[in-house]
């Protein structure tokens, strides 16, 4: 394709959408509407801060319970069912089954490094060949509204995984050999969270993993647990919150800790989730974790001896900003234009610097 | 919101409402869907706009909520209905080559995958790099080219794209 091509095509689209015409923008149903989206966002941020708080100073042992396999009455049930197929995959095909009696299939593309897909899918990204790390899998998310495809790279020393879900049920998942690599894949429905997810070797149990999931977001499954290992307790703090200067909109940025690992939660406009494991860092490291291009809150993790982090911003004026400390690790949010900012410092609570860079924190 | 930034957006969003309107169409095939998904995607911005405003590029914002909207959108009536490839309302028959061409583009377009679609509008119609459109997507680079690839081969044998100009 020359790029002739390329720009004679911009060109045509062009004219052929130059005889669609519209009448005036309905100014007045978008800003209601929008306004309706701003109340209702506001509403359920404070609902579900308030149950959350609630619910962990209430009941703490009800809820993990309620995610280590409790029968919690879980969404409309919507009946999954999973193939067993061959040890190696035929025409790429690592998943299959039913939900709801219609039939699903998760097919490979590519050969060293393939994506998934599944009818009626946005397909994966890149899945690679083995999982990150000691990982007994790396998922791979893509979806809509309705359903989830998952697939991923498993461990050569994994014999089988079971995966449970919100509504108890557990289905069994065997990786399938694609051009030398072992693979697993399925789908979902959206509404139907996965509780926990245990990869088994032939000689027993490797590892477990409680994803983190959070309506309309995809489940995050950064850390993997031993058995019998004790489980990290669950902590929710809120980092950081604020109004922009000069609007009624509020940003919040919210630490949650737990079998999952390090979520931070963005609950501002753009909500987003960043998820890692839960380590012990560097005493002075200062670690970014939120991402976007068009994101101007910014969050992250630091070591336990940054006790503040100090902005010099473009204009030459300096501001300070607080590291909560929860769970052995710091945390910082603040939202700003990410291009005002030119540098930070970090200190100890002694005031001595002992991190820098150019740019926002981390 | 205060009074420069309500200003703002009325400003915006009078000035983008025509173009977004056509993306919608683009992405959907039905003028009453493309209106639909303008004003969802604009409402969602007026709901944020101070931190659009303040992230410096509200177009890739709007275009963004259209795209994913969209996807959710198709997911839920693409049982009830399929998009044909043959759009509502045909040239006349006295219509000039010229617009004979746009139909067949349109109608071309149309016909293509959702997937390809978003990739030929973002990437050719608006200009944006395969990054952009890798990202605003949720996919990888060399999806976004490899599916530019397959529309442009399909467009071409579907619609005689192979030439010049009109």
């Amino acid at each position: 394709m020359s790029s002739f091509d390329e720009q004679d095509l911009g060109q045509r689209v062009d004219r052929a959408l130059a005889t669609i015409t519209a009448g005036p923008a309905p100014a007045a149903a978008i800003m209601a509407q929008g306004r309706w989206i701003r109340r209702r966002r506001r509403v359920v941020r404070t609902g579900a801060v308030a149950v959350l708080a609630a619910l962990t100073l209430i009941f703490p042992a009800l809820l993990y319970k309620a995610v280590q396999g409790g029968q919690p009455p879980g969404p409309a049930a919507q009946e999954l069912t999973v193939n067993r197929l061959g040890p190696i995959a035929r025409n790429g095909v690592i998943g299959s089954g039913t939900l709801d009696g219609k039939p699903w299939t998760v097919r490979l593309a590519g050969t060293r490094d393939p994506v998934a897909q599944a009818k009626g899918l946005p397909p994966t990204g890149r899945l690679g060949t083995r999982p990150g790390g000691s990982a007994p899998v790396t998922l791979h998310v893509a979806g809509s509204v309705a359903q989830r495809l998952l697939a991923g790279p498993v461990s050569p020393g994994v014999a089988y995984l079971t995966i449970r879900l919100a509504d108890g049920s557990v289905h069994r998942l065997y990786p399938v050999a694609w051009h030398g690599h072992s693979y697993i894949g399925l789908v979902l429905p959206w509404n139907l969270a996965m509780a926990r997810l245990t990869a088994y070797s032939r000689h027993g149990e490797l590892a477990y993993a409680i994803p983190f999931s959070e309506p309309d977001h995809f489940p995050q499954v950064v850390s993997w647990l031993r058995p019998g290992a004790p489980v990290p307790a669950e902590i929710s703090a809120t980092v950081a919150t604020g109004w922009n200067a000069g609007t009624q909109d509020q940003w919040s940025i919210v630490v949650r800790i737990g079998p999952w690992g390090t979520c931070l939660l963005n609950q501002a406009g753009y909500s987003g989730i960043w998820c890692r494991p839960t380590l012990s860092y560097p005493a002075n490291a200062v670690i970014r974790v939120t991402s976007g291009p068009d994101l101007t809150d910014v969050a992250g993790i630091t070591g336990r001896a940054v006790a503040y982090i100090k902005l010099t911003l473009r204009n030459g004026k300096t501001t300070r900003l607080h590291v909560l400390h929860v769970g052995g690790q710091g945390f910082y949010a603040l939202s700003v234009v990410t291009n005002h900012v030119a540098s930070w410092t970090a200190y100890t609570t002694a005031g001595r610097a002992i991190a820098s860079g150019t740019g926002p924190p981390g | 919101m205060d009074r420069g930034a309500e200003a703002e957006f009325s400003e915006f969003m009078h000035s983008h409402w025509l173009q977004l309107v056509r993306l919608g169409y683009v992405l959907t095939g039905d003028k009453g869907l493309a209106e639909d998904l303008a004003q969802t995607a604009l409402a969602r911005a007026y709901s944020s706009w101070p931190q659009i405003r303040r992230a410096g590029d509200p177009d890739a914002y709007v275009r963004r909520v259209m795209v994913n909207a969209n996807r959710s959108w198709f997911r839920k009536r693409r049982v009830a209905e399929q998009l044909t490839g043959i759009i509502p309302e045909p040239a006349p028959a006295d219509a000039t080559r010229r617009s004979d061409d746009r139909v067949t583009l349109m109608a071309a377009l149309l016909s293509l995958p959702l997937g390809q679609r978003s990739v030929v509008v973002l990437r050719f119609w608006l200009d944006m790099t395969e990054t952009q459109v890798a990202e605003m997507l949720g996919c990888s680079v060399g999806n976004v080219k490899s599916q530019a690839s397959r529309a442009l081969a399909k467009l071409r044998a579907g619609a005689d794209l192979g030439g010049g100009g009109s």
